[in-house]
C-alpha cells in the first residue's frame, strides 16, 4: 500500500510532490548550459557530436536523477543511521558509479577513476552527513568505489559493446536511485519537513557537474589509448 | 479530468529528452579510419591471435624501415584489439576501418607487443643494422628471458580474464 501511497505523493505537497519538477529544472539547465558550450566553443571540434554526445547525453539523464535525491535528503536535514547510511553508500556509489563511468569511456581509466571517485566522495559525504560520522564514512567509501569501478568498467567494454552496456548501466542506475526516492519517503513520512528551499541549489549542482564532466571530457587530461 | 502540474512537468521532461536525444543520435557516431601515406615505404607485418597469442608475419623486421601492422580484426578478440609496444611508444585501440598500427623500429632487439591488459602477449624481432640477431632482449613484468613462447593463459587452460 505504501507503494501507492508515494505514487500519490508524486502529485502531492510534501518534498515527494517536488521530485519530478526538480529533474525537469535539472534538465533543462544541464541542456541548456551545454547548448552555450556547443554553439561557441564545442562546435569547432571536429566530430564533436558523434565522439561525445552519447556519453554527455547520458551523464546529463544520470545527475537529472541524482539531484532530485539530493534535494529530498536536504529536505529531512536528520535520519536514523541505517537509512542515513543507506542514503550515503546509494548517492555516493551511484554519482561516482555514473560519472566515472562516461569520463572513462572518453578519457581512460585514470582520469575516469579520479572524477568519479571525487564526486562520489563528495556528494557521498555530504548525503550521508544526514547520520552523522556513519553516513560520511559510507559515503566516502562507496563514492571511492563506485568511481573507480565505473571507469574499469568502461575501459573493459571499450572492446565491447560500450554504448549498449551504458544505455543497461544507466536503466538500473535509475532503477536504484528511484528506489532511494521510496526509501526515503517510507523513512521520513511521519516526519515533517525541515528545509523549504526553492530550486537554487538544483541548477547550480545541475550546471557545476554538467559543467565540469563537459570540459574534463573535451580538454581534460586522457589515457594512452585514447 | 484535470491533469496535474507535475504530469505536465513529466511531459516537457520527455519532450526535452526527446529533442536532445535526437539531436545527438542523428549526427551518428564516429568511425575510425585508416591514415595511410600511400607513397612510404613500409615492413609490411600481419597481425592476428592464435591460441591467446599475438602472432606477426613475419615477426623479424628491420631497423630503422617503417613498419605498418595490419590486424586481421576477424581474429582480434576482446581486449587484443588495444595494442601497446611499450618500447617504441605505440598505443592504439584498433577498429574495423582502423586496423593498421604505423611505427619505426629505431633499435634493434627482440620487443614485446602486448593488449593494453598485459593479458595477450607476443614478441617481434629487430635485427641489428648488418642483418645479424641482436642480443638485447626486453623483459617483461610477469615473465622471465624470451617471451616468444608466451601467452595469454587460457591457452594453458586457464582463464584470460579480459574479455576475451
Amino acid at each position: 500500500m505504501s507503494f501507492k501511497e508515494f505514487k500519490k505523493e508524486l502529485n502531492g505537497n510534501r518534498i515527494e510532490g517536488e521530485l519530478v519538477r526538480t529533474i525537469f529544472y535539472s534538465l533543462i539547465t544541464s541542456f541548456i548550459i551545454l547548448g552555450i558550450f556547443y554553439y561557441f566553443r564545442f562546435k569547432s571540434i571536429n566530430n564533436f557530436i558523434p565522439t561525445y554526445g552519447f556519453y554527455l547525453f547520458f551523464i546529463v539523464l544520470s545527475y537529472a536523477l541524482v539531484v532530485p535525491t539530493i534535494r529530498q535528503i536536504r529536505a529531512y536535514k536528520k535520519m536514523a543511521c541505517m537509512g542515513g547510511m543507506m542514503v550515503g553508500m546509494t548517492v555516493g556509489m551511484m554519482s561516482g558509479f555514473l560519472a566515472g563511468y562516461f569520463i572513462g569511456a572518453t578519457n581512460g581509466m585514470f582520469i575516469g577513476g579520479v572524477f568519479g571517485m571525487s564526486i562520489g566522495i563528495f556528494l557521498g559525504i555530504w548525503m550521508g552527513s544526514c547520520c552523522g560520522i556513519m553516513g560520511i564514512m559510507e559515503g566516502t567509501m562507496a563514492g571511492f568505489m563506485g568511481g573507480w569501478m565505473g571507469a574499469m568498467t568502461a575501459v573493459m567494454l571499450i572492446n565491447d559493446n560500450l554504448k549498449l552496456a551504458s544505455i543497461l548501466i544507466f536503466i538500473v542506475c535509475a532503477v536504484i536511485l528511484f528506489s532511494l526516492n521510496y526509501m526515503i519517503y517510507l523513512e521520513t513520512r511521519k516526519e515533517e519537513r525541515q528545509l523549504k528551499e526553492d530550486h537554487f541549489i538544483t541548477i547550480i549542482i545541475s550546471l557545476i557537474l554538467t559543467l565540469a564532466t563537459a570540459l574534463i571530457m573535451v580538454y581534460g587530461p586522457r589515457s594512452a589509448l585514447f | 479530468m484535470v491533469v496535474s502540474k507535475n504530469t505536465w512537468f513529466g511531459i516537457l521532461i520527455l519532450i526535452s529528452i526527446f529533442l536532445v536525444g535526437f539531436f545527438v543520435f542523428s549526427q551518428g557516431s564516429s568511425v575510425a579510419q585508416n591514415n595511410i601515406d600511400p607513397n612510404k615505404e613500409f615492413q609490411v607485418v600481419k597481425l592476428s591471435v592464435e591460441g591467446g597469442s599475438y602472432v606477426m608475419s613475419p615477426s623479424t623486421l628491420k631497423k630503422d624501415v617503417p613498419v605498418r601492422i595490419e590486424a586481421d580484426m576477424t581474429k582480434m578478440p576482446g581486449c587484443s584489439k588495444s595494442i601497446v609496444i611499450s618500447a617504441f611508444n605505440v598505443r592504439k585501440n584498433l577498429a574495423e576501418g582502423a586496423n593498421t598500427i604505423e611505427f619505426t623500429p629505431n633499435k634493434a632487439g627482440t620487443f614485446n607487443i602486448a593488449c593494453s591488459m598485459n593479458m595477450y602477449k607476443g614478441s617481434f624481432t629487430v635485427l641489428e643494422d648488418n642483418g645479424s640477431s641482436p642480443v638485447y632482449v626486453e623483459s617483461t613484468s610477469t615473465t622471465t628471458g624470451p617471451i616468444a613462447e608466451s601467452s595469454c593463459g587460457m591457452a594453458n587452460g586457464g582463464g584470460c580474464g579480459c574479455g576475451g
